[in-house]
């Protein structure tokens, strides 16, 4: 029998029966288009961690006390000048001292995060200002009471997005407010980017630290390629500064941000292939669907095969043609599946933040998948139906 | 040259571990000529069915050789034994076996669909319209089976056996789900075919059917019993129009 006419006889089976059909194939669509729901979302949220962490500025290197000792911190403000000065593969650097304090403004007072930064910190967390002017080398040399704050900060204490020229306290002293950093939003862990205030780093030294040892250094590598260079030669600087024999391990420890993007989105990474699996599970089960009423269609068609073997039809003609109408169904399936999905996908990029990335090859891949279902579970069946014998199979009522 | 040539047929169904064997047929020689009317006749039981499936190739011999236009279908491999039953054979069934939900035409394509040297859809389209207008039945094309009446469904059937030109048609008690009227319609029919030079072989209880045959076969407990040219055959055409003359007063 032609392949056309199979076809044919298929999507006459299926539409004779279209409730059933659309009951059978329901697995089939639930499946398919979980799957590609979940790993859409579940690419999207691997986008989003990578814009997150490219949002902390770019190229990143970023050295930090020794992971859970940060007793052993050496970092100093004379580390970030050696990397300054010596690193060829950096292109800005910036020591800073972080602290969470509470801050006093004109209209109320707020706690909030205090960064003691370098002005090569602006470059390295691409910062824009809204107002005003960005902590000066002269600041940070002279120790001078400036501070550079967001707009949260700025709302939190002086009513509205403004506030240059105002004055905040931190501790006891007083800073004046010189530059008001434009607004970032939140990232998408939902922490509050606009919620700094900046202040010269000598100063916050002086004024927050008990110790001359910083948060971190922060740290711009000349460009992505040369990420991996750059860190070789600051961790060589570093360990000289530090005189560490050749013997002894870092007292450091260097972020990579390549590497942070790649540690961030493998747990996103796993969490889609599980998700991905459980939806699978759904795809299997409509498969064994279709080979129920696959199994009920051949029970009711014991006659139909029995006619059409007395006319002439070899066992491989009626094979083929229930093989057809399970895969024609899984076929239709899974396109109904695709739609909706798509359907679905259109819907959240539109009423909520959830985001969400279809790959076309996916798209692909489960249409190819929905159709092997269809072969797998139509198979048995099939083979069912081929095995009739013909005066039984004519005898059935 | 014969058409079938059977020569001593057993077809013997076992129980398999050591039970009854059942002898449905039991040392049959048949010979059938091209062009052939042939009845065959038997009380139920007596195997007839049996015989009927084995010379459709529906079913084969235990032992025993059956020739069908000298091809040794004993020796055949199921698909060489579908294509036969495609090309050589056409049946007729008491129950009319048509699809249903199916019209009349694509019923009687079928077969045609089933033929190894495909033939364009038109030309499937055509040979089926030519077959049903050949049983009368050329203005009920799209009717489906349940549109039709019994003897209606009965002649789509038979279009159907002869819509590929076989060398035999094989009628299972074509008339045992039809009144009187009907079945004195399709035996017209098979005299008309019969006339124009088609062999049927029809398995029958009836003596009333069997009398419209050149041949009558009767077959008892596997055997045949008796087998001999019916002399006279009734012209199942008058017997119709005095049918129903006797019934429209």
């Amino acid at each position: 029998m032609k392949p056309t006419v199979l076809v044919k006889l298929s999507f006459r089976s299926i539409f004779r029966n279209r409730m059933r059909s659309l009951l059978t194939t329901l697995g089939i669509i639930i499946g398919v288009s979980s799957v590609i729901i979940m790993v859409a979302i579940g690419e999207g949220s691997q986008a989003q961690i990578r814009d997150t962490i490219n949002s902390m500025g770019s190229n990143l290197l970023v050295v930090l006390p020794p992971r859970g000792r940060f007793d052993a911190n050496r970092l100093t403000q004379k580390d970030a000048e050696r990397i300054r000065t010596e690193a060829t593969l950096v292109s800005a650097v910036s020591g800073t001292l972080r602290r969470s304090v509470t801050v006093v403004g004109g209209t109320g007072n707020w706690t909030t995060t205090v960064y003691g930064v370098e002005p090569d910190y602006q470059a390295i967390k691409q910062w824009e200002l809204l107002e005003g002017e960005f902590l000066s080398e002269q600041d940070v040399k002279s120790r001078r009471k400036v501070a550079v704050i967001g707009s949260t900060v700025a709302k939190n204490l002086f009513g509205s997005v403004t506030g240059v020229g105002e004055t905040l306290r931190i501790g006891n002293a007083p800073f004046q407010v010189v530059g008001l950093l434009k607004s970032r939003g939140t990232n998408s862990m939902g922490q509050d980017l606009d919620d700094v205030v900046l202040v010269p780093l000598t100063t916050a030294l002086v004024r927050l630290s008990r110790n001359n040892y910083l948060s971190s250094i922060e740290i711009s590598a000349i460009s992505e390629d040369r990420m991996t260079e750059a860190q070789a030669e600051v961790e060589g600087i570093l360990r000289e500064s530090h005189r560490l024999s050749d013997d002894k391990e870092n007292d450091f420890e260097i972020l990579n941000q390549s590497q942070i993007i790649e540690v961030a989105s493998s747990t996103a990474k796993v969490l889609t292939i599980l998700l991905a699996c459980i939806a699978g599970v759904s795809l299997v089960v409509g498969g064994i669907g279709i080979m129920n009423i696959m199994l009920v269609s051949v029970t009711e068609r014991t006659r139909e095969i029995g006619v059409r073997l007395a006319v002439g039809a070899r066992k491989k003609d009626i094979l083929l043609q229930f093989l057809t109408e399970s895969i024609v169904l899984s076929l239709l399936g899974g396109a109904i599946g695709i739609l909706f999905s798509l359907g679905v996908i259109a819907g959240l990029g539109k009423f909520s933040s959830i985001r969400a990335i279809v790959n076309p090859l996916f798209i692909l891949v489960s249409a190819g998948f929905a159709g092997s279902v269809g072969v797998f579970f139509g198979y048995y069946p099939a083979r069912k139906a081929s095995g009739l014998n013909p005066i039984e199979a004519l005898r059935t009522e | 040259m014969n058409l079938v040539l059977m020569e001593n047929l057993q077809r013997y169904y076992g129980t398999g571990n050591g039970g009854v064997t059942v002898k449905a047929l039991d040392g049959i020689d048949l010979k059938i000529l091209p062009g052939e009317f042939v009845a065959i006749m038997g009380a139920s039981g007596s195997g007839k069915t049996t015989l009927m499936n084995i010379m459709g190739c529906l079913d084969l011999p235990t032992n025993g050789k059956y020739f069908l236009e000298g091809i040794d279908v004993t020796t055949l491999n199921p698909d060489q034994i579908a294509e036969i039953r495609n090309l050589k054979i056409g049946f007729v069934f008491q129950s009319f076996n048509l699809l249903p939900r199916t019209t009349a035409l694509e019923n009687v394509e079928l077969p045609l669909l089933y033929r190894r040297n495909g033939q364009s859809t038109r030309a499937i389209r055509d040979h089926a319209k030519e077959a049903l207008s050949r049983v009368g039945l050329e203005d009920r094309m799209d009717h489906v089976p349940s549109q039709l009446s019994g003897g209606q469904q009965q002649r789509v059937a038979i279009a159907r056996a002869l819509v590929n030109r076989p060398s035999l048609i094989l009628a299972d008690e074509p008339t045992g789900n039809l009144d009187t009227e009907m079945s004195l319609e399709i035996m017209t029919l098979f005299q008309e075919l019969h006339g124009s030079g088609i062999t049927i072989v029809m398995v029958t209880h009836e003596p009333d059917i069997a009398r419209f045959a050149e041949r009558k076969v009767v077959v008892r407990d596997g055997k045949i019993l008796q087998d001999g040219p019916i002399p006279n055959p009734a012209r199942a055409e008058e017997v119709l129009k005095r049918f129903r003359e006797e019934h429209t007063l």
